[in-house]
């Protein structure tokens, strides 16, 4: 019995991480990502992610994530968010410490659009998602470790004026 | 002794040990914009601390790149390229996200309290100007806020870490 519900609680989780993150995973190899989704009122909610070699000393020393020990070869320089044709605000603080970024994907988890980004390898490996609440503006971002997940991770909350 | 001159010196000590010269926040500030290296330590509570910022000039339009508007910036400012915190000889992990986004930061302040320590980062100018406050006791530091001094009371950003500390 006990194995029934274990099975059936496995697939629920499989089909309910299907339903956020399934089809949606872009690579980052080139320097620039697109993805797009739909939100349930109809527009159209679009990221463009931009990645290059960071050029200040800013970047050469610090243990970033994706590269602990500093002086990655990219770094996330931009996020562009827009709901239509409308720009979101996006703080540096969501994107400034993403090195090394591999592939972005987006879905939906109930009302939020969620962003995750998954970087670093190894030790380094990392996933950070950023959460835009009813897909209007970022609510939060949680930067794990993929090493140590629960022991080494980050999470901001985020409150600006609109 | 009379009972009169007793009272007084109870209520004497009383005063000295609850004035906030012996339990009071002690705080040291420095200015961020005349060295490239700034170093001070302040010690209390059983907390021996000292921190140094390196700070970098850049160009506004070069460092911000994609993120530059014209008119919301000076020309030049700096930045932190690196925070060291120690803490009875231990050199704390400071997570770059405490620090990588403030941008023309202008002067420090480090306040230590019973227990913890708190390093208030000031900078910008008019709208653009920011308050970080990088918490941190003699372990890890274990929180960041952001303020906008229009709204002192919300933080605009509060991150929380849980970061492996290596013993």
């Amino acid at each position: 019995m006990m194995i029934r519900i274990y099975c059936w609680a496995f697939i629920v989780f499989l089909l309910q991480a299907g339903m956020v993150f399934g089809a949606n995973s872009v690579s980052l190899k080139d320097g620039r990502a697109e993805l797009a989704i739909e939100l349930k009122g109809g527009k159209k909610f679009s990221i463009v992610v931009l990645a290059s070699k960071p050029n200040f000393s800013i970047y050469g020393s610090q243990s970033l994530w994706g590269a602990e020990q500093g002086h990655p070869a990219s770094a996330i320089v931009k996020l562009d968010i827009r709901i239509g044709k409308q720009k979101i605000y996006i703080p540096f603080s969501a994107y400034a410490d993403l090195a090394n970024p591999m592939n972005v994907s987006l879905g939906q988890s109930g009302n939020d659009v969620v962003l995750l980004v998954n970087g670093g390898d190894g030790a380094d490996a990392y996933t950070a998602e950023l959460v835009f609440q009813q897909g209007r503006y970022l609510k939060k971002r949680r930067v794990v470790n993929g090493s140590f997940p629960d022991k080494a991770w980050e999470e901001t909350r985020y409150s600006f004026n609109m | 002794m009379s009972k009169i001159n007793w009272y007084c010196s109870l209520v004497a000590v009383c005063v000295i040990l609850l004035s906030p010269v012996v339990w009071g926040d002690y705080i040291e500030t420095q200015d961020l914009t005349s060295s490239a290296n700034t170093k001070f330590s302040l010690r209390a509570y059983g907390m021996a601390v000292t921190v140094v910022a390196k700070t970098k000039v850049v160009n506004a339009k070069d460092f911000l790149g994609p993120r530059f508007i014209e008119g919301q910036f000076t020309d030049t400012f700096s930045v932190i390229e690196n925070l060291e915190i120690v803490v009875n000889n231990r050199k704390l992990v400071v997570p770059s996200s405490a620090f990588i986004d403030l941008v023309d930061v202008r002067k420090c302040e480090l306040i230590l309290s019973t227990g913890q320590g708190v390093l208030h980062i000031y900078g910008g100018d008019g709208s653009e100007s920011f308050e970080g406050e990088i918490y941190f006791d003699k372990v890890a530091v274990r929180r960041r806020a952001v303020f906008d001094p229009a709204s002192p009371k919300k933080p605009m950003e509060e991150t929380i870490y849980s970061l492996r500390v290596i013993e």
